[in-house]
């Protein structure tokens, strides 16, 4: 991936975070990983990338950042399947976004959910992985990018 | 009625609608469901996601503007791309709400949705 195809994510979490945060989110440099070890917290939602490029985005978050989304959201009760629910929706969001540069050939699945980093949570392989590290209210979530 | 495959959207979207002192008649996680309450319920408004399983979104608005053509639709999603915002409006949806949306946004889409209906 090119590093403007990489901004285009980048831009996607700040304005969700301007959008429903009162507090924006810092976005550190993305930066390129080899596997996802280290990198999946206890939330994660996955999204099929088909078509025009072909992988995954994966959004993964703790607990206790996942808890407080859920608050921006009309003070919904912070069950697990709410979480879930929610992880999903916002990878859902960071991908579906970025069609206002990529085109709709840049085809979303419906989200893959995970709760407590289960070796299931993978990108497809052989695929350049790039991790954007969001930070927030003292607190880190991932945005990983693995696309061809 | 309001159709999101997220459980919390379905919520946002309800609470908002029931501020504007609109009846929820349905929720749908999908556009078979949809369907299915829709042929019941005739709704004279719905909120729709695109990317569902089963069933997407552009599929039931074009199955939705055959069984009641007078249902205002307004197009509730993350994907932000203008071929499929003009392919939903040509379907026959009112309007287009990109994800995230405040509940002040969303509020002012409905009320765009609903001036226009009392205007025809």
């Amino acid at each position: 991936m090119k590093e403007e195809e990489i901004n285009v994510f980048v831009n996607g979490v700040v304005h969700y975070f301007e959008t429903m945060a009162v507090v924006p989110a810092e976005v550190s440099s993305p930066y390129l990983i080899d596997g996802l070890t280290g990198s999946i917290m206890e939330y994660t939602g996955v999204i099929g990338i088909t078509g025009e490029y072909q992988g995954n985005v994966l959004f993964t978050a703790p607990v206790e950042m996942m808890a407080k989304l859920l608050a921006l959201y009309d003070n919904q009760e912070a069950s697990v399947g709410a979480l879930l629910d929610l992880v999903g929706e916002i990878a859902n969001t960071f991908s579906g976004n970025v069609r206002e540069e990529f085109g709709a050939d840049f085809q979303i699945s419906p989200p893959l959910v995970a709760h407590g980093s289960p070796k299931e949570v993978r990108t497809a392989e052989g695929l350049q992985t790039y991790c954007i590290p969001i930070l927030w209210l003292g607190m880190r979530a991932n945005l990983i990018v693995a696309l061809r | 009625m309001v159709v999101d495959d997220s459980q919390v959207i379905c919520r946002q979207i309800e609470a908002v609608l029931s501020k504007q002192d609109f009846d929820v008649v349905s929720t749908a996680a999908d556009g078979v469901l949809a369907l299915r309450d829709f042929r019941m319920l005739k709704p004279d408004l719905v909120t729709m996601d695109l990317t569902m399983p089963r069933l997407d979104g552009i599929q039931t608005i074009k199955q939705m503007m055959i069984i009641h053509p007078g249902v205002r639709i307004l197009v509730v999603s993350a994907v932000k791309d203008k071929a499929t915002a003009l392919r939903a409006l040509r379907l026959g949806a009112y309007g287009f709400l990109c994800k995230p949306f405040t509940r002040f946004e969303l509020a002012e889409a409905v009320d765009v949705l609903i001036s226009d209906l009392g205007k025809t």
